[in-house]
């Protein structure tokens, strides 16, 4: 529990405050209870002993009144019976009173009910006894005792009802008295102890509120303070209400500092007003409504609006907030802030606008860039740290560009120079832009760019530096330069064709000249020089100089020629003769026109010295022979090579065809009309649907393809031809224009290939059904007899004669040959060329395995087998085991009789250039291995033959053997792409030599 | 599916055989040798019912002496043949000191119940080993031939194929190709 | 097995072939009882009447009519009775193919016909060894693969 709550909470407080005032009102009723019961006691008392007096003096009475009758009596006085009547009246009064006084008690007043008639008898007859006085003693005496002793019973009747009633009033004293007792004590205790816890908790509770009214005026200090500090207006409004209780207004009840400086309003006096008098705007645009609806429905609500004060706009943003009575106005001027928002958004549409106009300028230097024709790019320096620049970026480029690099603009922009054009860095341009920045000195250069169309363009550039960067601007040249180039090399070629023509004037004998006609100068090429027999320029030429050169019977036409020529621009003279210095005779054509040169008539023109052709005409005549002859060469050609060529003009029945063609068909050359319909006549009837066909689809196409067809010849020969062409478009018209060759005979090879293939296949099958036989059913028989063989070997080899068991011996023989035999052919049919199981073998492991398998024949010879370390190769593991094996028991078995078999195995890798030996090498390294044994040999003759199946170089009587054995190791090493020979010298052993692929 | 598991046949043995005799009533050890001592001995009932149960996993109780040699020195040669330790030790020395018979007691006692020797009987032994090294293991034959204590891979090779008739390798291509079949033998 | 006798099955289509056959393992010193059958359907139909004993071992020629050595080989194989039965190729082909393709299919053994009488009776008994050894030794039979 949080006891400092409850401690702090003035709520405890107020209960302590209520519980001790309700303590208060309880120990003043309690007060007030008490005296009124002791008053009570005392009252009772007091009646208590009126009652007692009553009862008292009525006792006495009684007595008094007794006495005096008795008195009366004794002095028998009559005067007496006044007394006597007053003490009846007192008598009556006392019980009267007493009556009265007894009125509240039952009991006394039952007691008292009798005591009036007690006392009426007493009186009575007291009475009685007063009016006898005078009777005789002795009566009187008897009636008179009678008398007395009645009056003294009601006297003592009346004495017993008085002790009754003092009894009684005696214990209403004690028990008063006993009550007394018991209230006299606790009544002044218990109200001392709650005045007590009263006060106690009335000094609490005070100092608590004190010390409460104490902080709250702290805080009211501290609220002032910060009300008076803050820049918001705070005020606290309370409704002003009509009769209606209807809120009409609301007065200000307080008001900080800020009213005066936002306002100008002093808080102090504004305090109390109404604030439709102090804020007029309040009651303007419902926001009288708003305060109401804040005060009636305590809610928060926020204004936010311009008001005008003090003769400027200020805004300010209200909270309204619901505060006991009242509402709390809280209002920032937020004026600074709007006029902030509002010159933002005056910038803003500066900067729109401003942005418009960039975008129109950008779109009008775009337009400017598309309707340029120069590449127009901003590039932006890369640096590295260093600083130095090592790249370019582009900023900018106008779509210029894309004809030219095949990129787009957007593409591109942002991207590095070397990305786009990645041969930046080979050429210079990338110095001098690197260049530009540094230096800032504008630069222009040509490049040739290799464009996107494969074709190489050359641009002038012109680089700008521009910041941190450069401005480029590109444009093609490539006109220009070729232009220039084409000047230039028009130029060159002028220049060459001059000096060829130079060249050529002296090959070709020819000279020209430029013949002033107004006044006979001239000037001639230095081979005219030649021609005339003189060094170039060595003399000043006229046409009267020259003259002199002319043949003196041509003198007439050379003047002719120049009268003409003078007179009409040319002449229609176009040769004459002239001696040179030498005294040469030659024959000179010439040719000239006439035109104006430096203002001048002239007469440019060339003259040729024919002297040499006019002697070679028979030359000529010669080649055209030799022409004629390599022609008829070609026809031949086509002849040999069965060609015939043609040429159809399309869509026309024209053709044309070669002589040889006519040949082909059978015929003379010309021999017939050659024409489409015509041709078509030779077509192998079974062939002219696709002849047909080819000529459609071809035409159509344009393109011919290589087709074939029949044709049938004069003779009646079929022909197969091959034909292929192309179309040519020849003035005007289409032509196709081809080759048709004869190739009957490679149809024929062809068919006899597929033929023989056939027959391969056909025996190839024929071998395995062969390989089956051998395997199986030719090895049946032939075990069988072996095993029987054995079986008589056995058992029955003792019941045979010598000559029997001779005979016997050979059939055992040839049974094992036989074996063998077939074994070994079964070998070698086995070795086809399938490469599938080609792995990757160990020689010298093979070596072990083949070494293990022929250990007994080793042992029995006392062979020994050295070998190198061999290489590991890819082949078929059993195959090379069978190499091996065929190979050392070989050699083992043809070993020199009485002499033990040595076998050297070597290995080397070489490479298949350093092979003498031809064969096809389809590897570059081979192993070379060699196996050399000291056998018997064989003589060099037969290293072919050796290899060859059943060929057998001994007596087989000699050495056993099947003469397979080797052709099985040629066609292993065959089989593996190796190449197998053997060396020997008779008697001096042998080497098998085998060469495999590494 | 197919799936392949490798097996510890001694020890597949043995817990077999401890969770049989378990079910009788008696105290028991057993031998490293395939021996089982049995205190007290087996009523003809017990025996009967141990016989017929471990009949179904291919388990014989052996009777008569010889075979009971017989199948003494066989588990003799599996244990030599598993303990490298042991290769130094010549098999006759071997064998005679661990079952205590003369060794040409043991070896005609062998020669005659199972026509063959204890040479070859070993060598068999050795082969099998090496084919299950081969099917089951990564090891070369180079790693083969020496834990199985051969002089040189030809050893091996050698008296392997002269065993089996096959070269190692190939018996190799073989199961390795047979494996294949079995799982899939379509292919 | 001294007190047993071995029970042998050989299915060939050759007579003289079973004849030496059973010459052969007469001759041999092991008690044996040699069924004979002249084609694998006659092996098949024996080996799958009910109640029969088993043979202990099987040759099997591959080449004969009816049913050839290479299916009864299969259909043994996948008969989960005659699974485990130990079977030799008993054949002339000395061809490779066949001789894995017997191994592949299952077969134990493969046996080369000799040519020679000696010959056969050392590699009947040599197989009767192999079977024995793997029938009562300690042998994996997964890897029971002898080519003789």
């Amino acid at each position: 529990m949080d006891f400092k709550r409850i401690y702090s909470s003035s709520k405890t407080y107020i209960a302590l405050l209520f519980v001790a005032f309700v303590i208060i009102l309880f120990t003043a009723s309690m007060a007030y209870y008490q005296i009124m019961r002791m008053q009570n006691l005392a009252e009772k008392v007091a009646h208590t002993l009126q009652v007692n007096n009553a009862i008292s003096e009525l006792s006495t009475h009684s007595t008094l009144a007794e006495s005096e009758e008795f008195r009366a009596q004794i002095q028998n006085k009559d005067e007496n019976n006044t007394v006597f009547d007053d003490y009846v009246k007192d008598g009556e009064t006392i019980l009267k009173t007493l009556e009265d006084l007894t009125q509240g008690n039952a009991s006394q007043q039952i007691r008292l009910a009798p005591m009036e008639a007690l006392l009426d008898t007493l009186h009575n007859e007291l009475q009685a006894l007063a009016e006898h006085p005078n009777e005789p003693l002795s009566s009187v005496n008897e009636s008179e005792k009678a008398k007395k002793s009645d009056i003294d019973f009601t006297l003592y009747r009346i004495r017993n009802i008085r002790n009754q009633m003092l009894a009684e009033e005696r214990l209403s004293i004690k028990k008063t008295r006993e009550e007394y007792d018991a209230n006299k004590y606790l009544a002044p205790f218990t109200s001392l102890l709650l005045a007590f816890f009263a006060l106690i908790v009335f000094i609490l509770a005070f100092l608590k509120i004190y010390r409460n009214k104490l902080r709250i005026r702290q805080s009211e200090n501290f609220l002032r303070s910060v009300l008076a500090t803050t820049d918001n207006i705070i005020n606290y409004y309370e409704p002003i209400y009509d009769k209606q209780k209807e809120i009409i207004d609301f007065e200000i009840i307080f008001a900080n500092e800020c009213n005066r400086s936002y306002l100008g309003l002093d808080p102090n006096e504004i305090m109390g007003k109404p604030i439709s008098k102090v804020f007029p705007f309040l009651m303007l645009n419902g926001e009288f409504q708003k305060l109401v609806e804040c005060f009636q429905q305590k809610k928060k609500i926020t204004l936010d609006r311009e008001i005008f004060a003090k003769g400027e706009k200020l805004w300010f943003k209200s909270l309204l907030t619901p505060l006991a009575e009242g509402i709390m106005v809280t209002a920032r001027n937020s004026t600074a802030e709007e006029k902030a928002k509002e010159e933002q958004l005056l910038l803003n549409q500066r900067l729109e606008q401003q942005n418009l106009k960039l975008l129109d300028n950008r779109a009008f230097l775009n337009n400017i860039f598309r309707s340029i024709p120069h590449v127009v790019m901003n590039f932006e320096s890369i640096r590295d740290n260093s600083g130095k620049i090592v790249d370019f970026k582009i900023l900018f480029i106008n779509d210029k560009i894309s004809p030219i690099t095949g990129d787009l603009p957007e593409e591109i922009t942002n991207k590095n120079i070397s990305e786009i054009f990645p041969t930046v860095f080979e050429s210079e341009i990338f110095g001098y832009l690197k260049n530009v920045v540094d230096t800032g000195e504008p630069t222009s250069y040509e490049v040739p760019y290799t464009a996107i169309d494969n074709n190489e363009k050359w641009f002038s550039a012109r680089a700008i530096k521009l910041g941190d960067g450069i401005t480029l601007t590109t444009r093609e040249i490539t006109e220009e330069k070729e232009k220039t180039n084409q000047l230039t090399q028009l130029n060159t070629q002028l220049e060459t064709q001059n000096s060829i023509f130079a060249d050529a004037e002296n090959v070709a004998n020819i000279g020209s000249y430029i013949w002033y006609l107004d006044n006979g100068e001239a000037t001639i090429s230095d081979n005219f020089y030649r021609i005339l027999g003189y060094e170039p320029n060595s003399f000043v030429v006229t046409f009267d100089s020259y003259r002199k050169f002319v043949h003196p019977d041509d003198l007439a036409t050379y003047d002719r020629l120049g009268e003409e020529t003078v007179e009409h621009g040319k002449s229609k003279v176009s040769g004459y003769r002239i001696v040179t210095k030498q005294g040469d005779v030659k024959h000179i054509e010439l040719n000239g026109r006439a035109l104006i040169r430096h203002g001048r008539k002239a007469s440019v023109g060339v003259i040729v010295d024919v002297t040499e052709e006019k002697q070679n005409s028979d030359r000529v005549i010669q080649l055209n022979q030799e022409l004629s002859i390599q022609n008829s060469i070609l026809t031949d050609a086509e002849r040999i090579a069965k060609i015939g060529s043609f040429v159809w003009y399309v869509g026309t029945d024209e053709i044309e065809i070669s002589d040889n063609f006519y040949r082909m068909l059978g015929y003379e050359p010309k021999g017939f009309e050659a024409s489409l319909e015509q041709f078509a006549e030779f077509v192998h009837p079974e062939d002219l649907k696709t002849y047909e066909h080819s000529i459609q689809k071809s035409t159509k196409d344009l393109i011919v393809e290589e087709h074939r067809y029949r044709v049938i010849s004069k003779s009646g020969e079929i022909k197969h031809l091959k034909v292929n062409g192309q179309f040519i478009h020849k003035d005007n018209r289409q032509i196709m224009s081809g080759v048709a060759q004869d190739i009957s005979l490679s149809i024929a090879a062809e068919e006899k290939l597929r033929a023989s293939n056939m027959e391969l296949q056909h025996s190839n099958a024929e071998l395995e059904s062969f390989n089956r036989v051998a395997s199986h059913d030719l090895q049946e028989p032939l075990r069988k007899t072996q095993m029987f063989i054995s079986r008589i070997e056995s058992t029955e080899i003792d019941n045979l004669s010598d000559k029997g068991r001779v005979y016997f011996k050979k059939v055992v023989n040839a049974a094992s040959r036989m074996q063998s035999l077939v074994m070994n052919l079964l070998t070698y049919s086995r070795i086809d060329s399938k490469h599938e199981d080609f792995e990757l073998i160990d020689l010298n492991e093979v070596l072990e395995k083949v070494k293990e398998d022929l250990s007994s024949t080793i042992e029995n010879t006392g062979a020994m087998i050295k070998s190198e370390d061999l290489p590991r190769l890819g082949g078929v593991s059993y195959q090379l085991e069978q190499l091996l094996n065929n190979l050392i028991s070989n050699a083992l078995k043809y070993k020199v009789a009485d002499v033990k078999p040595s076998i050297t195995i070597q290995a080397e890798k070489v490479h298949s250039k350093q092979i003498p030996e031809n064969f096809f090498k389809t590897a570059n390294n081979y192993y070379k291995i060699t196996i050399i044994d000291n056998g018997i040999g064989f003589s060099t003759e037969h290293s072919d033959k050796i290899f060859e199946v059943f060929q057998r170089l001994h007596q087989k009587s000699e050495y056993s053997g099947t003469g397979i054995g080797l052709a099985i190791c040629k066609k292993i090493v065959e089989n593996h792409h190796g190449f197998i020979y053997a060396t020997s010298e008779l008697g001096k052993g042998s080497a098998f030599i085998f060469y495999l692929p590494a | 599916m197919t799936f392949f598991v490798k097996y510890d046949f001694d020890l597949a043995c043995k817990t077999l055989l401890k969770e049989h005799l378990d079910a009788f009533d008696v105290t028991y050890s057993l031998g490293s040798l395939g021996e089982v001592k049995i205190k007290g001995g087996l009523s003809d009932e017990q025996r009967n019912s141990l016989t017929t149960s471990l009949k179904r996993y291919g388990i014989e109780i052996l009777d008569g002496q010889k075979i009971t040699l017989v199948e003494r020195i066989k588990s003799a040669i599996d244990e030599l043949l598993k303990d490298k330790d042991l290769k130094s030790i010549k098999v006759s020395t071997y064998l005679s000191d661990t079952l205590h018979y003369s060794y040409a007691h043991l070896s005609s006692v062998f020669s005659e119940s199972t026509y063959t020797s204890i040479e070859n009987y070993i060598i068999l032994r050795k082969v099998d080993l090496a084919k299950e090294l081969i099917c089951n293991t990564d090891l070369t034959l180079t790693e083969i031939a020496f834990k199985l204590n051969y002089s040189s891979v030809a050893h091996l090779s050698g008296q392997f194929k002269k065993t089996t008739g096959l070269t190692p390798s190939s018996f190799q291509r073989i199961m390795s190709k047979k494996i294949k079949h079995t799982v899939n033998p379509k292919t | 097995m001294d007190t047993k006798l071995l029970n042998i099955a050989l299915a060939d289509d050759d007579e003289d072939d079973r004849m030496l056959f059973s010459e052969a393992i007469d001759e041999i010193g092991i008690r044996t009882k040699l069924s004979l059958f002249k084609h694998g359907q006659e092996l098949m139909d024996y080996l799958t009447l009910p109640n029969i004993v088993l043979p202990n071992l099987i040759f099997l020629d591959l080449n004969m009519p009816i049913k050839n050595g290479m299916q009864c080989l299969k259909e043994i194989r996948q008969n989960p009775d005659l699974k485990d039965l130990c079977i030799a190729i008993y054949s002339t082909s000395s061809s490779e193919k066949d001789v894995e393709e017997t191994f592949l299919n299952g077969a134990n053994i493969y046996l080369n016909k000799p040519n020679n009488f000696v010959k056969l009776q050392a590699s009947v008994e040599r197989v009767l060894q192999l079977n024995w050894q793997y029938h009562t030794s300690n042998l994996n039979k997964d890897t029971f693969l002898f080519r003789i």
